[in-house]
């Protein structure tokens, strides 16, 4: 007897092979097995991305964009779940920890005002919600969250909820829900 | 307002919205629209559906529902999700790239593959919802509301106020001139 838990993983895993041809979309990137698209993805890369193995772009309404400068980096992490409709820009480095869920409509972009970009780094199982906008040279630490619509303009300590325009930060021990 | 279209608009408008369970006179789709799950929509009459810039997506999960009054105005790049219930009142216009929801999704704490309960979204009849405002669940919106641009509402609002900012209040009377 096949349990359903393991049923729909294989279920899962044949409908990511299924759309081996968006792969073409991400051919200038580095990445590692099983990384899957599943709508277009329009990638500018000048630098080095690297994407961890299952990572997901996932389909929607708007294609996600990826831009990376001249000697940028940008690095995604493993089992990473991305979402449509995302920019992001490196022109210094973006890194991105493992199994962290980015939802539709995201700014990830590490160009700042004064002409000097600075890296972003987004720790593990992160959460950012959709709409957030992260500002250039923010640390999120691991299992935050970034609610919606929220800009994020201080970096965020491990466990932490980053809420508000801008960002005020509440530790998940405070939050109610 | 009375909106005549063309009888072979009218056809391919109710072509479009086919997964609906209920379609009311004179709607009218423009461009693509995505209807994702098997809940129960019902979409009143006079709705204009403009989707010519970015396609519109509407989730309704299997025993949702979502429930659109008359005279609706959505614009292009909004996305509804509805898994238990969003109420849309009639006379709304809801701009582009605007994003309803009744379920966060993923929990704060812990396991982020699983689902926290939803909770129900109701919009009242002639609010005006700006560029890329987003509703979080369990908002509930009074008559004649309007939610200035790029404004996240958590928590509901009272009636006929003009609501701004992520958490999004009510502006002051006195403000309001600077708007």
């Amino acid at each position: 007897m096949i349990s359903t838990a393991l049923l729909t993983k294989i279920r899962q895993r044949i409908w990511r092979e299924l759309h081996w041809p968006y792969r073409w979309y991400l051919r200038d990137c580095e990445r590692g097995a099983s990384v899957c698209a599943f709508s277009p993805v329009q990638v500018e890369n000048e630098g080095r991305i690297w994407l961890d193995r299952k990572v997901t772009f996932v389909r929607g309404m708007v294609p996600t964009k990826i831009i990376c400068g001249k000697g940028a980096e940008v690095s995604i992490g493993p089992y990473c779940m991305i979402n449509y409709g995302i920019t992001m820009r490196a022109l210094n480095s973006i890194r991105i920890g493992e199994r962290t869920l980015i939802a539709a409509f995201v700014e990830i972009d590490d160009a700042s005002d004064d002409g000097e970009p600075r890296p972003i780094v987004i720790g593990d199982h992160v959460w950012i919600a959709h709409g957030a906008v992260i500002s250039p040279g923010v640390h999120i630490g691991n299992g935050s969250a970034v609610a919606a619509g929220s800009r994020v303009t201080r970096d965020v300590p491990a466990d932490c909820l980053a809420i508000g325009n801008p960002a005020r930060i509440v530790p998940f021990d405070v939050v109610t829900r | 307002m009375v909106r005549r279209t063309g009888r072979l608009d009218q056809m391919r408008s109710r072509l479009k919205l086919w997964r609906a369970r209920k379609v009311g006179e004179n709607v009218r789709v423009i461009g693509r629209i995505w209807v994702y799950g098997g809940g129960r929509i019902e979409i009143g009459d006079r709705v204009l559906v403009d989707a010519s810039a970015c396609p519109i997506e509407l989730h309704v999960k299997e025993e949702a529902a979502l429930i659109i009054g008359d005279d609706v105005e959505i614009h292009g790049g909004t996305s509804i999700e509805a898994t238990a219930r969003v109420t849309i009142g009639s006379g709304v216009h809801i701009g582009p790239y605007c994003k309803v929801m009744d379920n966060h999704w993923h929990p704060l704490r812990g396991d982020r593959r699983q689902r926290p309960e939803s909770s129900p979204v109701v919009i009242g009849d002639r609010v005006t919802l700006g560029r890329k405002v987003i509703l979080l669940p369990g908002v509930m919106i009074g008559d004649d509301t309007r939610v200035l641009d790029a404004s996240v509402v958590s928590r509901s609002l009272p009636p006929n106020v003009t609501a701004q900012g992520f958490p999004s209040r009510p502006v002051k009377k006195k403000e309001l001139g600077r708007i």
